[in-house]
């Protein structure tokens, strides 16, 4: 096996060399068998800041703003300007009826025309670009019925093609703290899947970790 | 160039019209009574609200046109028009993989030779594009159903650009109806266009009753016709999809199927599996 050297992976630098021969790993083998967080404590590395460096957060408050938002990004993507932590894979909006509830229940149609001009935007992402696009959104009741459906009303509930319902149900089968997703529409799957998801570890509470993830 | 000439139709241009397309009468017997099989020239809709199972019919009638005959489909092309990112390529693959008996890749590439998927994004791209498909439909004898998933996608979007007018709000869609109706005929394929559920049920049940005329008042259709009237005289066919509340674990779909001309109605049940569309 190999011994460490300079752009053997992304993020291996020489000033990481030295720090890594100080700790006494100087092998690729050493690396992998090594304990990360002793390593990270000795080496003063944190991987964990170099993984919310990926993350970046934006904060918008009207459509105007995430529309623009949008297209630089889809302008930045077509321009191929590459950041240090690599290219834009995934969107996610939190949340989606924050910007778009205040324009709707007028008398005029633009609200309505906005927000389809919002989902067109996000739908060309997800497809053109091919970045997973996530958003969320609120539930309501029906009027007659009860029953639990998306808020936002008909014409966005055709936009996501995948979706999926996150409940907190109090019961025997359900422990404290933990969530109920269940998919309610999705292109390729049978829809009625329903997992129990803890929060906090973000798995489910007996098996290993399982992270859902929905693309458009 | 002076004025106006009538356009002169080439030798293979007529004979790309005339000659037989294929028909698509037994494309599926359940969704028509007797007299409603599609025939050419037929412009059909479904209408209804999300997750009812429109998207999945179109697949489950496109794999009936592209699979071969020797795996019980009809060969034919099909070209699919898709306006709001819908449509699904591994579904397809899917259900193709599932309803031959030996699907191997050269094979689903044979199928899918015979499937022409666009793209469009604002009504003025959707009425450039018809225009342009007109060679398509010279050159490929073979093309005979023709899809349209959704007609109502920008239906807001034009409402705004049109203004205070409601001529101008719906000139893009009355364009592209005329010019629909006019490909369909001319070159007898079948439509089939989705439009969606945007609008509440109007209440007041004479408005209701005066917009639909079903022959029989027990079934209950959310139908509130919203799109403009050139699109809503030519169809000859509708056919809407609700979901049906069962017992079982499994989400049934209903759908209503009405042929405008003979008055026809007929009401079936149908679940999704991953082979596609399955009727009970």
């Amino acid at each position: 096996m190999g011994v460490l050297r300079v752009g053997l992976c992304p993020g291996l630098t020489q000033e990481m060399i030295q720090l890594l021969r100080g700790a006494g790993i100087k092998t690729v083998v050493d690396l992998v068998s090594a304990d990360l967080e002793e390593v990270s404590r000795k080496c003063s590395l944190s991987y964990k800041a170099r993984a919310l460096q990926s993350i970046h957060v934006v904060r918008v408050f009207d459509i105007f703003q995430m529309l623009d938002m949008l297209q630089d990004l889809r302008g930045s993507i077509s321009q191929q300007v590459t950041s240090a932590s690599g290219p834009v894979k995934i969107v996610v909006v939190d949340s989606v009826s924050a910007v778009v509830s205040p324009l709707l229940g007028g008398q005029y149609s633009e609200g309505l025309a906005l927000m389809m001009q919002l989902a067109r935007e996000l739908k060309t992402l997800a497809r053109e670009l091919g970045i997973a696009v996530l958003v969320t959104n609120h539930v309501t009741r029906e009027r007659d019925s009860g029953v639990l459906k998306p808020a936002l009303g008909r014409s966005w509930s055709f936009v996501p093609s995948t979706r999926v319902l996150l409940e907190a149900r109090e019961g025997s089968q359900v422990p404290h703290g933990c969530r109920v997703a269940s998919l309610t529409k999705s292109p390729r799957q049978p829809t009625g899947i329903q997992e129990v998801v803890e929060i906090g570890s973000w798995g489910t509470p007996e098996l290993s970790p399982s992270l859902e993830r929905n693309k458009p | 160039m002076s004025g106006d000439f009538r356009r002169a139709e080439s030798g293979t241009e007529l004979l790309a019209r005339l000659e037989g397309r294929s028909s698509l009468k037994d494309i599926e017997p359940f969704l028509f009574a007797d007299e409603g099989s599609p025939i050419h020239g037929d412009i059909l809709e479904f209408h209804g609200p999300e997750g009812t199972g429109k998207t999945e019919m179109l697949y489950h009638l496109t794999a009936r046109c592209i699979l071969p005959k020797s795996e019980g489909g009809l060969e034919v092309e099909v070209l699919f028009i898709d306006t709001d990112y819908h449509f699904d390529m591994l579904r397809l693959v899917t259900i193709l993989e599932r309803r031959l008996s030996q699907s191997t890749e050269d094979i689903i590439k044979h199928c899918l030779g015979r499937f022409f998927l666009v793209n469009c994004s604002s009504s003025n791209q959707l009425l450039i594009t018809l225009y342009s498909l007109e060679t398509m439909f010279c050159s490929h004898p073979s093309l005979c159903l023709f899809i349209l998933d959704s007609l109502s996608a920008f239906y807001w979007i034009d409402r705004v650009n049109g203004g205070e007018s409601l001529t101008l709000q719906e000139i893009n869609l009355k364009k592209c109806s005329k010019f629909l109706e006019k490909l369909v005929k001319e070159y007898h394929l079948v439509l089939f266009a989705t439009t969606q559920t945007i609008m509440q049920k109007n209440s007041n049940s004479t408005e209701r009753s005066s917009s639909l005329k079903l022959p029989c008042e027990e079934v209950d259709i959310d139908y509130r016709p919203y799109l403009c009237k050139s699109w809503q005289q030519m169809v000859n066919h509708r056919i809407f999809f609700s979901r049906h509340n069962s017992e079982s674990s499994n989400q049934m779909f209903s759908v209503v199927s009405y042929h405008l001309k003979s008055n026809n109605l007929i009401k079936r049940l149908f679940s999704i599996r991953e082979s596609g569309v399955h009727f009970c």
